[in-house]
């Protein structure tokens, strides 16, 4: 009798990782499926917890410095409205098309600090705001990630800081260009960005801006991505890679605005030089 | 199972939840699904175990974006094979139990690690020698305080 139960044992353990190797090697979109349900059901209260504490420490700790972006911004935003009728007149005198006007909605960052999990995060709004997968996630002081995973009311993405991360990026003056892709550092305390692929003869020094490129069809252009922080190798004097400093550290976010339209269609009708222009809703 | 190995092990559950979803407090929070695993596999069985091990790691796996099934896999392995040891050695002293908790943990990190996406898995070095090893000590620390709300026995059904 006892060995009949041990047997049993030993088949349900058995059984138990033998499914979970399936469920390993499922196709990607049963796994997204399975994500989802387990998200909205086990896991929503915990969720949206997390969403309500960082809204409520948001508010509570973030007034002040609101007030003074707010304040910052009126100069610049006066200034603004100038430098568009200028272009405006100056695009009519050439006969060129406008420029395309970028769609942002605001949405609370849900940060995960689970160990293999550290570098996704949660957006509290999906489909319903117009959030689209591969839209890039961004904040005052630049990129922050790329949403990966639409639902109705929620989104997935990853920071920067994630190995799948890509952005192609170039110099304010596009003198130099390159893919950014994250630097791994010890212990995720040394995270960094690298970007590769650049000219052998654009080189560039420390301090130097990097804003994306648009290249690609994903990312809108003109998006601060970091700026140099040295040299990292060079590839036979075809190519150098260089070590950035990210513009925006995850830990610190816990409001970000997604684009709403496909990058694609945004970088179709824009042109690849920094522009800025958007709206936030 | 007794109700207070029960309640026991839906408190851990949802305070990992609480620690990991909720408050994300990241390497400052024990890894509790480890520890509730372990020790149904002490108290209930290799079987038990691994089913828990299974359902928690599923849990863990939907927060993330890639390898999903791997915690399901690390844990649902540890879960079973931690209850067999535990009734072959028939042991229950603290050492023996710290022992079963740290290696428990440090063999869940390593099999999550196998079978996780290769081209997303941190560098062994990082992820094993010095986060895996540190995150052990600190589960076994947290199952041994956890153990001592439990009546001593390795076995309850």
């Amino acid at each position: 009798m006892r060995r009949q139960g041990r047997k049993r044992e030993l088949l349900v353990a058995a059984v138990a990782c033998l499914v979970a190797l399936v469920v390993v090697n499922l196709p990607p979109q049963v796994q997204s499926a399975a994500r989802h349900l387990i998200r909205e059901t086990a896991l929503r209260p915990f969720l949206e917890l997390n969403g309500a504490i960082a809204t409520a420490r948001d508010r509570a700790f973030g007034f002040d410095a609101a007030r003074q972006r707010l304040d910052s911004l009126v100069l610049p935003a006066m200034a603004h409205r100038r430098l568009v009728q200028e272009n405006r007149e100056l695009r009519g005198l050439l006969g060129l098309a406008d420029r395309h006007r970028h769609r942002a909605v605001g949405a609370t960052v849900i940060r995960l600090g689970r160990r293999g999990s550290e570098s996704v995060f949660h957006l509290d709004i999906g489909l319903a705001s117009g959030v689209t997968p591969f839209a890039a996630v961004i904040t005052e002081d630049g990129l922050l990630g790329q949403v990966q995973e639409v639902f109705g009311d929620y989104s997935v993405g990853h920071y920067w800081s994630h190995p799948d991360f890509r952005v192609a990026a170039m110099t304010p003056d596009a003198r130099a260009h390159g893919i950014v892709e994250a630097a791994r550092g010890a212990l995720r305390e040394q995270d960094r960005l690298v970007i590769r692929g650049t000219a052998f003869l654009s080189e560039l020094d420390p301090g130097d801006e990097l804003v994306t490129s648009g290249r690609g069809g994903t990312f809108p252009a003109g998006i601060r991505v970091g700026s140099i922080d040295g040299p990292a190798e060079e590839s036979a004097g075809w190519s150098r890679s260089y070590y950035v400093v990210p513009a925006v550290h995850p830990g610190l976010v816990a409001h970000a605005l997604a684009y709403t339209e496909s990058g694609a269609a945004a970088v179709a009708t824009s042109s690849p030089s920094p522009d800025g222009e958007g709206e936030a809703r | 199972m007794t109700v207070r190995l029960a309640f026991l092990l839906v408190a851990l559950v949802v305070l990992h939840l609480m620690a990991n979803v909720a408050l994300p407090l990241g390497a400052l929070a024990p890894d509790l699904f480890t520890v509730t695993v372990l020790t149904a596999s002490q108290r209930l069985g290799g079987a038990w175990g691994a089913a828990l091990g299974f359902i928690l790691g599923l849990a863990e796996d939907s927060i993330s974006l890639t390898s999903f099934g791997a915690s399901a896999f690390a844990l649902a392995m540890v879960g079973g094979v931690a209850g067999r040891l535990a009734e072959v050695l028939k042991a229950d002293s603290s050492a023996f139990r710290f022992a079963l908790f740290a290696v428990g943990k440090w063999s869940r990190d390593l099999l999550a690690w196998l079978v996780s996406d290769a081209a997303t898995r941190p560098p062994v070095g990082d992820a094993l020698l010095i986060e895996a090893t540190l995150a052990a000590l600190y589960a076994a620390t947290v199952g041994i305080a956890v153990g001592a709300f439990l009546s001593p026995g390795p076995r309850t059904t």
